[in-house]
C-alpha cells in the first residue's frame, strides 16, 4: 500500500541502503569526515562505510554524527543529529546548510530552502547557502535562482564559512562553493540547450578545480553529456571518471538526464541502464529509468524498476507517484485502431482511455488521430514505424505525473516519441480547453520528433505543432493571445537562436506562452515566404551537431541574423503596422465594450466591440469582441447581426462551446443545415460528453439523410448512459432503420420498449417493421 | 430491479384508484431578487404539475405574506379534515433552510418552521400516500426525522444539515415535472423516481461542468417511488368515453403481462424473451394507437 499523499515526505525509520551521499565540495570541513568522503569518492565503498561507522563510534560532534548517518543511508538519524547540532550551535550557518543539503537529497526542497535562507540570515555571504538555495529554486525553473547564484559566481562573497577561509585546512572552502555554483550554471545552460555556454562554464570550473584535491567527477559527467548529445558513441570523460571511481554511476546518469530533456528517451533508457549496471544502489537513476521506460511504452519493465527503487528509497515522490499512476492505468481500457491489424502489421493507433470515457472519446479521437496520421505522413514524409500510443487522462495530476513524475505542472499534453499523453476534457471543465486541438498538437510532435531522430530543437517542434493547429487542426485559425502582441510591442520576442530559452527558462511571466506563439509564427512565416515544403526541409536539416543556426543556413541559405530580420519584416507587415501600434486603442475599445456590456448598455457594447474588431479582426480567443458583439446584438433583437458575429467568430477559429452551440442552433433554424452540422460536429472536439450535443447532431444528420454519421452520434449518446435511455435507444433504432438494417432496428426497438412500453414513436416503428404493408 | 417490477405489477393489478390528488406548495423567503425569481419559477412549475394531475381546486399554495407559520398550520388543519386515507398528497417546501447543528429551520415570514413543526404537520394528515419534498439548503437534516420507516416518501436537497449552500436541486426537480426527457418509461407521467433521478443527475452534471465540488447531494427515502406519479405530461385528462375506458382496461391487462414477462426474463433465453416481448408490444401498440385515435376524434368533435 502506498501513501495517498506524497508530499511532504517525512523522514521515517526506513533505511534506504547506502546510496552515495552527494559530493559536497568542502562544505564539510571536519577532516575525519573528509577522509571517509575521499574513500567514497574514489569508489572504495566498503572502506568508506567502515570509516563512517568508526566516526559514529568515536565522534561526539552531532554534525559529524549526522554526516556519518547520512553516508550510511540513515537520513532519519542524520536529521536527528543535525537537529541536535543546530540546537547546540544555533549561530552556525554551516550546520543549517548541510541540514538543507540533507533535505535536498531527500526531496524536501521547501524545507531545504528554509534552512538555506536561515543560514543566509546568519551569514548573508555564505556561498554554500547561496548555491543550495539557487539549486532548489532552479529545480523549479524559477528565475529567482539566479539572485542567489550570481553573487557566488561573481565572487562577491568573501567566504564560504563563518570561519575565515585561511583558518580552513587547504583554504579552499570558498572555491568549493564556487565549483558547486559553476556546476549548477553549466547544468542549467545545458538544460537550456546552450552547449557553447555549458562548455565555457565547464572550462572555468575545471580551472578552479584543478590544483585542489576536490573531485571533478561531476565536471566529467557534464562533459560526457556534451559529447554524447553531439552523437559521439563514447566519451573520454567516461573512462576518466571510471578510472577515478569505478562505481560512479552518474557518469551515465547525468548524460541520461540530458537525453531525457532533449526528448531522446530511448538513448536515455540505455544510459540509465549503464548507470545501474555499475552503480546498482543508484536509486535516483533507477526511478528515472522507470519513468523513461514508461515513456517508451515498456510498462512492465518500468514497474519492476520503480518497485525496486521504491523498496530501497521510499522517500522519492517520483517513484511513489508513478507507481500510483501505473495502478490507475490498470483501470484503463486499451483500444486499437484498427481493432485487428493485417497479419504481420501493427495497429496504426492504440488508445489508453479511462473506461468511463472510452466510448465517447474513442470515436472522435480515433477518427481525428487517423486523419492526422494520414496527413502528417504525407506532409512530413514519414510513415510511422510503430503504433502511435495515445493516453488520455481524466485527472490532470495523473497526466502530469505521467509526464514528469511529479504533480503540479500546467501543461495539457506531452509527447515522448511514438507515445503521447494528454488531458481529457474532464480534466479541464473550463470551456477554453479544446482537446481535439491538443491531440492534433501532440500528434504533430510525434512526427517532428521521429523525423529528426529526436534532434529537433524545442522551439521548432512546438512551432510546427502550433502551425499545424492553425493551418490544419480541427478548428483552423491563427489564434494569437494578446500577450504575444504585447511582447511584440515591447520588442520582447527572442532571436531564433535563443528561442528555446523562452520555453525552458522564461524570464517573464507569459514568456512560455509567447514563445509558443512566436514559434508558430516562425513556421507560418516559413510556409508563406518559402512554401510548406521548406518547413519540412528545415525539420530534416536538424541533426546531432546541427543546431538552429546551421539548419537555417542549410535550408534557407541565410544566417540566423538575416532570418530574424526577414521574420521581423513579416511581423511588421502582418501585425505590427496593423495592430501592434494600435494595441492600446484595441484594448481600450475592448474594455469599453466590456464595461458597456456589464451595464447592459447593448448599443454602446456593440459599437466598441465593432471598433475592436475593426482593429484586429482575427482575434478569436475566449475574450473575443465577436462574443460581446453577438450577445449585444442578441439583446437588441438583431438576430441577423448576432448570427453574423458568431459565424465570423467560428470562421476565425473561435471555439467557445456555448457560442458555437448557439450558432449551430441558429444555423439550423435558418435552414442552413450543413453549416449547423459542421459547427455542431466541431463541438465534439471540445465537449464530447455532452448528451444534448450528440442527440441534436444525430437528429440533424438523420434529417439530412446521413444515417451512418447519425448512428455514430447516437451510439455515443447511448454510451454516455443518459437519463432518458429509452429515447437514446430509439434514436439508434431509427438510424439503423434508415440504414435498412431490419434486425438491428428490431433489436434496438425492443430494448426501447422494454424500458418504455408506451413510447408511441417506438410503437409505431415496431408496427411498421412487423406488419406487412397493405395496398 | 425485480423488486421494483413486482411492486409495479401489484400497482397495476390493483383496482384503478379514484382517490384525490392534492398538492401543497409553501414558498419561503427568498432573501434576494435572484432567489425570488428562482422560487417563483419553481412554484409555478410545481403548481402546473399539480393542476395537471387533479384540477385547480386541489392546489394549495401559500407564498409571501400568507406563508407564515400560523397560515401553514391552518392549511394543514383544514387538509387533515378534508383528506381521506386513500388520497395522495405531495407537499413541496420551496425555499431556503438553515441548520445550526441542532435544529433545522425552513425560512418563512415570522417564526420559521422547524423540523418538529414540519413533522407535526405531516403526522396530522390522514393520507397514507404522502410525498414531502424539501429541496433547499440544509434539508438533509430532516431526512431521519421525517422518513417514517418508508411509509411516506421524503425528498431532501442535501445529504445533511451541514450542506448549507443554496441548492440547484429544487429548480431541476420542478423542471423535471414537465420534462419529456425525465419520463424514462414514456408513459406520459412523471413518477417520484423519475423526477428525483432526473434532478439528481442534473445537479451532478452542473457541478461537473462547473468543475467545482458539489455542495449538495439530494436524498430520497420511501417505497413505491416508480408507482407514485407527480405529473402528467399531457395535462389533465378525463376519460368518460366507455370505448376508451374499455381499451384502458385491456391496456392494464397487457401491462401486467409485460411485467410478468420481465419478471421471468432470467428464465428465458435472450431471443425467446424478445420474441415474446415483441408479440405483447405489438398488441400494446395497437391498443395505444386505438386510444390515441379515439382521443383525437373526441377532441376534434364539434
Amino acid at each position: 500500500m502506498r501513501p495517498d499523499r506524497l508530499v511532504p515526505i517525512l523522514l521515517v525509520t526506513l533505511s534506504w541502503g547506502a546510496a552515495a551521499r552527494p559530493l559536497h565540495y568542502d562544505a564539510v570541513q571536519e577532516p575525519a569526515v573528509v577522509a571517509c568522503d575521499k574513500q567514497s569518492w574514489r569508489g572504495q565503498r566498503e572502506e568508506a562505510m567502515a570509516c563512517y561507522r568508526q566516526l559514529q563510534q568515536r565522534s561526539t560532534d552531532p554534525a559529524v554524527q549526522a554526516e556519518a548517518a547520512w553516508a550510511l543511508g540513515d537520513p532519519r538519524e542524520a536529521n536527528r543529529w543535525f537537529q541536535e547540532a543546530a540546537r547546540q550551535r544555533p549561530e552556525d550557518p554551516d550546520v543549517r546548510v548541510r541540514w538543507g543539503d540533507l533535505y535536498t537529497d531527500t526531496y524536501q526542497n521547501e524545507e531545504a530552502l528554509k534552512l538555506y535562507r536561515e543560514a543566509l540570515n546568519l551569514d548573508p555571504k555564505h556561498s554554500y547557502a547561496g548555491v543550495g538555495a539557487a539549486r532548489v529554486l532552479a529545480e523549479g525553473f524559477l528565475t529567482e535562482s539566479w539572485q542567489y547564484l550570481r553573487p557566488v559566481l561573481e565572487d562577491e562573497h568573501s567566504h564560504g564559512h563563518t570561519v575565515a577561509d585561511e583558518a580552513h585546512a587547504g583554504g579552499h572552502s570558498h572555491r568549493g562553493a564556487r565549483i558547486q555554483g559553476f556546476l549548477l550554471q553549466a547544468w542549467m545552460a545545458l538544460e537550456s540547450g546552450d552547449r557553447k555556454e555549458t562548455l565555457h562554464v565547464l572550462d572555468s570550473v575545471t580551472t578552479l578545480a584543478e590544483g585542489s584535491d576536490l573531485p571533478q567527477l561531476e565536471i566529467y559527467a557534464l562533459r560526457a553529456a556534451l559529447d554524447l548529445l553531439d552523437g559521439a558513441e563514447d566519451s573520454p570523460w567516461i573512462g576518466k571518471a571510471l578510472a577515478e571511481n569505478p562505481g560512479y554511476g552518474d557518469i551515465y546518469a547525468t548524460p541520461a538526464h540530458f537525453f531525457w530533456i532533449n526528448h531522446r528517451y530511448r538513448e536515455s533508457v540505455a544510459l540509465y541502464e549503464k548507470a545501474l549496471a555499475i552503480d546498482p544502489e543508484n536509486r535516483k537513476a533507477e526511478v528515472d529509468l522507470g519513468i523513461n521506460l514508461l515513456r517508451d511504452n515498456r510498462l512492465t519493465e518500468a514497474r519492476r524498476h520503480l518497485e525496486a527503487a521504491y523498496a530501497a528509497d521510499p522517500f522519492n515522490p517520483k517513484s511513489v507517484n508513478t507507481l500510483r499512476l501505473l495502478d490507475t492505468l490498470e483501470g484503463f481500457a486499451t483500444v486499437t485502431v484498427p481493432e485487428k491489424p493485417a497479419p504481420g502489421g501493427f495497429p496504426r493507433l492504440a488508445f489508453r482511455l479511462d473506461k468511463k470515457e472510452s466510448p465517447a472519446l474513442r470515436a472522435y479521437a480515433g477518427e481525428l488521430a487517423s486523419r492526422g496520421i494520414e496527413q502528417f505522413a504525407k506532409r512530413y514524409r514519414l510513415q510511422p514505424k510503430e503504433t502511435v500510443v495515445i493516453e488520455i487522462y481524466p485527472n490532470h495530476e495523473d497526466f502530469v505525473v505521467r509526464t514528469v513524475g511529479m504533480p503540479g505542472l500546467g501543461i495539457l499534453g506531452a509527447t515522448f516519441g511514438y507515445l503521447f499523453a494528454m488531458d481529457s476534457p474532464t480534466a479541464h471543465p473550463e470551456p477554453d480547453y479544446h482537446w481535439g486541438t491538443t491531440l492534433w498538437h501532440e500528434l504533430a510532435h510525434v512526427f517532428t520528433l521521429e523525423a529528426s531522430r529526436h534532434t529537433v530543437p524545442r522551439w521548432f517542434s512546438e512551432g510546427v505543432s502550433v502551425y499545424e493547429e492553425w493551418r490544419h487542426g480541427p478548428i483552423p485559425g491563427i489564434r494569437i493571445p494578446i500577450e504575444t502582441f504585447q511582447a511584440m510591442a515591447e520588442d520582447k520576442l527572442l532571436p531564433i537562436e535563443e528561442l528555446d530559452g523562452g520555453f525552458i527558462r522564461p524570464s517573464y511571466d507569459s514568456q512560455v506562452q509567447v514563445s509558443y506563439t512566436q514559434a508558430g509564427l516562425v513556421c507560418e512565416f516559413i510556409a508563406r515566404e518559402f512554401g510548406e515544403e521548406k518547413l519540412v526541409d528545415l525539420l530534416y536539416a536538424f541533426d546531432y551537431k546541427v543546431a538552429t543556426p546551421e539548419a537555417i543556413e542549410k535550408t534557407f541559405g541565410m544566417n540566423a541574423g538575416e532570418f530574424d530580420r526577414r521574420f521581423g519584416d513579416f511581423l511588421d507587415r502582418e501585425y505590427r503596422n496593423a495592430l501592434v501600434f494600435k494595441l492600446d486603442l484595441w484594448k481600450k475599445a475592448l474594455a469599453m465594450a466590456g464595461e458597456a456590456f456589464e451595464k447592459s448598455d447593448w448599443e454602446t457594447a456593440s459599437e466598441y466591440a465593432r471598433k475592436a474588431i475593426e482593429i484586429h479582426p482575427d482575434y478569436a480567443e475566449g475574450d473575443s469582441p465577436y462574443l460581446l458583439l453577438a450577445r449585444a446584438e442578441s439583446e437588441q433583437d438583431d438576430a441577423q447581426a448576432q448570427y453574423e458575429a458568431l459565424q465570423t467568430y467560428f470562421r476565425k477559429g473561435g471555439y467557445a462551446p456555448e457560442a458555437l452551440a448557439q450558432l449551430a442552433e441558429m444555423a439550423h433554424a435558418r435552414g442552413e443545415k450543413a453549416e449547423a452540422i459542421r459547427v455542431m460536429q466541431s463541438l465534439n472536439y471540445a465537449r464530447p460528453f455532452d448528451e444534448q450535443l450528440h442527440s441534436r447532431l444525430g437528429d440533424w444528420l438523420l434529417e439530412q439523410d446521413r444515417p451512418r454519421e447519425a448512428l455514430a452520434e447516437f451510439e455515443v449518446l447511448l454510451a454516455l448512459e443518459p437519463h432518458d435511455r429509452a429515447a437514446a435507444l430509439f434514436k439508434v433504432a431509427s438510424a439503423w432503420q434508415a440504414l435498412g438494417d431490419a434486425a438491428k432496428t428490431r433489436q434496438y426497438l425492443l430494448r426501447t420498449l422494454d424500458i418504455a412500453p408506451h413510447f408511441r414513436p417506438a410503437q409505431k416503428l415496431l408496427l411498421e417493421l412487423t406488419q406487412p404493408k397493405t395496398e | 430491479m425485480r423488486r421494483l417490477l413486482l411492486l409495479l405489477l401489484l400497482t397495476i393489478c390493483a383496482a384503478p384508484s379514484r382517490a384525490e390528488f392534492h398538492g401543497v406548495i409553501i414558498e419561503g423567503l427568498p432573501g434576494n431578487q435572484e432567489y425570488a425569481e428562482q422560487f417563483r419559477a419553481q412554484t409555478e412549475a410545481l403548481q402546473a404539475a399539480v393542476q395537471g394531475m387533479g384540477g385547480k381546486g386541489r392546489v394549495h399554495l401559500l407564498r409571501e405574506g400568507q406563508a407564515g407559520k400560523a397560515d401553514v398550520q391552518k392549511l394543514f388543519e383544514g387538509l387533515a379534515q378534508r383528506l381521506k386515507p386513500g388520497d395522495r398528497i405531495a407537499i413541496y417546501l420551496v425555499g431556503h433552510g438553515s441548520y445550526d447543528g441542532f435544529e433545522y429551520k425552513f425560512n418563512i415570514p415570522g417564526p420559521d418552521l422547524n423540523g418538529v413543526d414540519i413533522a407535526a404537520l405531516v403526522n396530522g394528515l390522514p393520507s397514507r400516500k404522502l410525498v414531502l419534498a424539501i429541496p433547499g439548503s440544509a434539508s438533509g437534516a430532516l431526512l431521519e426525522l421525517l422518513k417514517d420507516d418508508g411509509r411516506r416518501i421524503v425528498i431532501t436537497g442535501t445529504r445533511s444539515g451541514s450542506e448549507r449552500n443554496a441548492t440547484r436541486f429544487g429548480g431541476f426537480f420542478a423542471a423535471a415535472l414537465a420534462e419529456p426527457a425525465a419520463d424514462v418509461n414514456k408513459d406520459e407521467a412523471i413518477s417520484v423516481k423519475e423526477a428525483f433521478e432526473y434532478a439528481e443527475r442534473r445537479v451532478a452534471d452542473y457541478y461537473e461542468t462547473e468543475g467545482s465540488l458539489a455542495t449538495e447531494h439530494p436524498q430520497i427515502a420511501g417505497d413505491d417511488l416508480a408507482a407514485y406519479h407527480l405529473a402528467r405530461l399531457g395535462g389533465e385528462r378525463t376519460e368518460d368515453d366507455p370505448r376508451i375506458a374499455g381499451l384502458l382496461q385491456q391496456r392494464e391487462a397487457l401491462d401486467g403481462k409485460i411485467l410478468q414477462l420481465q419478471l421471468n426474463r432470467e428464465d428465458l433465453g435472450e431471443e425467446d424473451y424478445f420474441t415474446r416481448l415483441q408479440d405483447l408490444m405489438i398488441d400494446l401498440a395497437e391498443i395505444d394507437g386505438e386510444i390515441e385515435r379515439l382521443r383525437k376524434d373526441i377532441q376534434d368533435a364539434p
